[in-house]
């Protein structure tokens, strides 16, 4: 091309221009993601340490009126952002995971758990409880693109301590204390 | 890019750039320049941001959480004494930076050297314990120490070797649980030779300082540019543990007459695991038998 004697022509400088904005922007793209997964990745961490905090302390029995469906913050952690919904016993409405559709197995299996407990309420009454209470606590939190993700901490806990029954407790355990007095 | 400017020259035969060329070559170097720069500075505070968000998250829960684990390993078993688990409160300059001492089953973490075999061994069983210090040369923070001591010995509180967790600790501070109830009120000690009994739960608060690198972008994720952090965890000691720690419950040998009472099930139920409300009585009517049994005390 010698015919072409000199600069570019205004195809070449836009093909250019263009080329270095496409790989500028994946380059930005690229560091917004990272920032956003770490985020996220630390986001799950806070949801699952403050979920397990408040499962530490059903299981120690300082869950101050408690019930089924209870929720509300994380504000006095210092993550307001945080919510909780925490669902007690296996016929919960509230232990429902939303992402599951109705024909996987994890579905049949919860709608079991609930049927047998309807089963159990109608055998037993309600005030009769099982040793154990199953306790689901879903954190939702605003992730870094999301609207909202949701963690989910579910655990078996001792009944006396999820419905703060003293008695219960000191049936099943007190008897051991007065033993503890004569072996000293 | 400069190829064909090169081949401009020569093929045109002339000398130099116009000031026009150099002047756009000029503006278009310095617009690669400053993408350029703006690109790294915005990569370095994403690093910032990074560096925060695992620090908030990582400093703090990692002392609950080893904290929890050596609670969990409460060497509650054939417990000769009741010398197991002993915290005391203490102040430095005015903050709470209390102290636990407590006898731990599990491999320790310090290998000691053992001359015998020449070779360095890990103890099956140690005492360990969390104490606070004055962090030299700085009247803010203290510093968290965890020790291990190889081994029994007489004394749960004496020896060791110090790990240090934390420097930048503001104040470290823990609460016994005597039984649940509705309202129960917190003891700030606990000497479970005293008390013949471990607590129900422990109760931890954590404050420590860390050094976020403030920048715009931790800003906008969700509390990461925090610089002073409080943890505060429950800790349940299960009725199991509980149970046998107050009964202390002995191996023994089935068929050695135990002087007097012959072996009970408590014998074979030692395994950890828990005991149901039919075993528990079978132990209560059995132990009771003797106090020379192997469940009765001195």
């Amino acid at each position: 091309m010698p015919r072409r004697a000199q600069g570019f022509t205004l195809m070449e400088v836009m093909a250019a221009v263009m080329l270095i904005a496409i790989a500028m922007t994946t380059l930005m793209d690229l560091r917004n993601r990272s920032v956003g997964r770490a985020a996220d990745g630390r986001s799950m961490s806070v949801a699952a340490r403050l979920s397990s905090q408040l499962l530490h302390r059903i299981e120690a029995a300082q869950a101050l009126d408690l019930f089924d469906g209870m929720s509300g913050d994380f504000s006095e952690e210092g993550f307001s952002d945080f919510t909780y919904v925490v669902a007690l016993g296996d016929g919960s409405n509230y232990a429902e995971n939303n992402q599951i559709d109705s024909d996987s197995p994890e579905w049949a299996w919860r709608d079991s758990l609930r049927k047998r407990e309807d089963d159990r309420i109608d055998e037993e009454g309600d005030d009769q409880r099982p040793e154990k209470t199953r306790v689901v606590i879903r954190v939702t939190y605003p992730g870094f693109d999301l609207d909202s993700v949701e963690y989910r901490l579910e655990a078996m806990v001792d009944s006396w301590a999820v419905y703060r029954d003293f008695e219960l407790y000191r049936d099943l355990w007190d008897s051991n204390n007065e033993k503890a007095d004569v072996i000293r | 890019m400069k190829l064909p400017l090169g081949s401009a020259r020569h093929t045109a035969g002339k000398l130099g750039f116009t000031l026009m060329e150099v002047l756009v070559s000029m503006f278009i170097s310095a617009m690669i320049m400053t993408a350029i720069f703006t690109s790294l500075e915005s990569t370095q505070k994403a690093v910032d941001a990074i560096h925060n968000i695992t620090l908030t998250e990582r400093a703090g829960p990692q002392l609950v959480e080893m904290f929890r684990k050596d609670l969990e390993r409460l060497a509650v078993y054939d417990a000769g004494e009741y010398t197991l688990l002993k915290g005391e409160s203490k102040n430095l300059r005015g903050v709470d930076a209390d102290r636990i001492n407590m006898l731990v089953v599990g491999r320790s973490v310090l290998p000691q050297y053992n001359a015998l075999i020449d070779r360095m061994t890990y103890a099956p069983i140690n005492e360990v314990g969390y104490w606070v210090r004055n962090r030299d040369g700085s009247a803010d923070f203290l510093e968290l120490y965890r020790r291990e001591d190889f081994l029994v010995d007489d004394d749960i509180e004496r020896e060791g070797n110090f790990s240090m967790l934390n420097d930048r600790i503001i104040s470290f501070n823990l609460q016994y649980y005597r039984e649940p109830d509705y309202d129960p009120i917190p003891d700030d000690n606990w000497d479970s030779s005293l008390e013949a009994q471990l607590p129900y739960c422990i109760e931890l608060f954590l404050e420590l300082e860390i050094q976020p690198r403030k920048s715009a972008e931790s800003k906008q994720i969700l509390g990461a540019n925090r610089a002073r952090l409080e943890f505060a965890d429950l800790m349940v000691i299960p009725e199991s543990t509980r149970f046998l720690f107050r009964n202390r419950l002995h191996p023994v040998i089935p068929g050695i007459d135990m002087g007097g009472s012959s072996a009970p099930a408590a014998a074979d139920d030692g395994s950890g695991a828990d005991p149901t409300q039919s075993e528990l009585d079978d132990i209560r009517t059995t132990g009771g038998g003797g106090s020379s049994g192997p469940i009765g005390g001195r």
